[in-house]
């Protein structure tokens, strides 16, 4: 993922949940920015309509930030057309 | 043994004030909090309500803003400034509290903006706490959720009375020792397109004021023409009196009375037999006698029927009393809040009775031939020394609930 998009989804975790931006590493789990899953189906259905995307009805719960980066990592490839996807 | 209920804490998001200090000031001033509504253009009907001018962000914590309806924002705001103004500390104790709250249609933002999505653009957004912000529990939820409050989290709709039994039942609990504190009041945020639109289809709202929109809702008036919407919350921290008095907390008053009653005749039509059986079922738990009530908040909507219904149904409970006791309708300048109104206006009893002043019926220069008690027309009375106070509340389905409240021997 570039490096641009990870901000821009790091501001918005920042600004939505009034999270301290150092505190987002990747391996920064939801459950430690005290964040719990129902705010976060709703922040990601958030980034879809931002980014454009369609987002995979997977039912793994995202619980690092490293896995929301991955799951929007796919749903960016699939939108490019990328091959494999 | 029956246990004495108290209130010790208020908090109310009225379209005449946030906050108890902001309301009272504009019961006193007999201020109104209704206007036209935003017109989308100029070929669009004049429309008015009664608006709570609120920016949450200023009363609550940006993380829990998005995900809640307006419905659940302005109950949270409501209960923090009643659980504040209580001065509860968290403890065990307090965390056997129960919620007890009204409201007429719950989330009806969220669910109107999921079926517009789904309706009328085809499309299959629909948010995924649609759920959770529709469901009518949801604000009694989100109080306990972020009070810690363990004890019985109840939703009451019943229309009209849904805050009034609200904080009748609640009161029910702490007396008969079920609990020994409760939040409890009721929230409304029904001012969506749609269901105005539903409202208008009733023919039951009152026709705008051209000439002053703020003066729409004109209860007891000659030229009254129905109800007017509006919105809100109002919270009370409801305790045992023992429990209130082993922490040292302030007592505004005692709840010492409630009376739930329903008409079973008419969906829509009040019923003056119904009405006064409330009353009286309310006088006789507070054990008082009719001539001990100094002051009644009435339902008054506004509307042709409702009005005379109910000047009736005191002029029954009263009898030679009712010419000389004071009647008014606070909905004059907040509109009818639905499923918040009857907290808003029990906290409007209790300004009346702590302030020592009577709240006006304002925009009433002729009454209606039929309506012939004093309601405190356009201007406050001030220096009244209160006793008890009562404060009705008639819905549609003819659920009655009426409170009373009184002085506490200090």
């Amino acid at each position: 993922m570039d490096k641009q998009l990870q901000d821009e989804i790091c501001v918005a975790i920042a600004e939505r949940f009034g999270v301290e931006p150092d505190k987002l590493v990747p391996e920064a789990t939801m459950e430690s920015l005290n964040i719990d899953s129902l705010s976060m189906i709703e922040f990601m259905f958030e980034m879809e309509d931002k980014l454009g995307i369609n987002l995979s009805d997977s039912r793994e719960p995202l619980k690092t930030l490293a896995d929301i980066y991955a799951e929007i990592d796919k749903a960016m490839l699939v939108k490019q057309g990328a091959p494999g996807a | 043994m029956m246990r004495e209920v108290c209130v010790t804490g208020i908090g109310v998001v009225a379209p005449i004030g946030i906050g108890y200090a902001a309301f009272r000031e504009s019961l006193r001033a007999g201020r109104s909090g209704i206007r036209a509504l935003p017109r989308p253009d100029d070929a669009a009907p004049l429309r008015v309500a009664g608006v709570v001018d609120i920016a949450f962000a200023d009363h609550l914590a940006a993380p829990s803003i998005p995900g809640l309806d307006r419905v659940c924002l302005l109950a949270r705001v409501a209960a923090n400034q009643a659980i504040a103004d209580a001065a509860i500390t968290e403890n065990a104790q307090w965390h056997s509290a129960g919620v007890y709250v009204g409201t007429g249609i719950g989330g009806v933002s969220a669910l109107e903006a999921a079926y517009e999505e789904f309706f009328v653009r085809g499309g299959a957004r629909i948010k995924p706490l649609t759920v959770v912000q529709a469901m009518s529990n949801a604000a009694a939820a989100q109080i306990a959720l972020e009070h810690h409050c363990h004890g019985p989290v109840l939703t009451y709709s019943v229309a009209c009375s849904s805050s009034a039994v609200a904080i009748g039942e609640a009161y029910r609990a702490i007396r008969h020792g079920y609990v020994d504190c409760v939040i409890a009041g009721g929230t409304e945020a029904l001012l969506t397109p749609g269901t105005i639109r539903t409202w208008e289809a009733l023919r039951t709202l009152a026709l705008p004021d051209v000439a002053d929109p703020a003066a729409s809702c004109k209860p007891f008036s000659k030229n009254r023409t129905g109800l007017v919407l509006g919105e809100g919350a109002g919270m009370v921290v409801l305790e045992s009196v023992e429990h209130a008095r082993a922490r040292g907390a302030r007592i505004y008053a005692r709840l010492a009375g409630y009376g739930c009653r329903t008409d079973a005749t008419h969906m829509t039509k009040p019923d003056a037999d119904g009405q006064t059986a409330t009353m009286l079922a309310a006088l006789a738990d507070a054990g008082l006698p009719a001539g001990a009530i100094d002051y009644i908040n009435a339902h008054g909507t506004s509307t042709l029927a409702g009005d005379i219904v109910e000047t009736n149904a005191i002029k029954r409970v009263f009898g030679d009393g009712a010419a000389n006791l004071p009647v008014s309708s606070t909905k004059s300048m907040h509109g009818h809040c639905m499923g918040a109104t009857g907290a808003i206006e029990f906290i409007a009893a209790l300004a009346a009775l702590n302030g020592g002043f009577l709240p006006p019926t304002i925009n009433l220069s002729q009454a209606a031939p039929e309506c012939d008690l004093d309601y405190v027309p356009n201007h406050a009375r001030e220096g009244v020394a209160l006793r008890n106070v009562m404060s009705n509340s008639f819905a549609f389905g003819g659920s009655n609930a009426v409170l009373i409240a009184s002085r506490i021997d200090r």
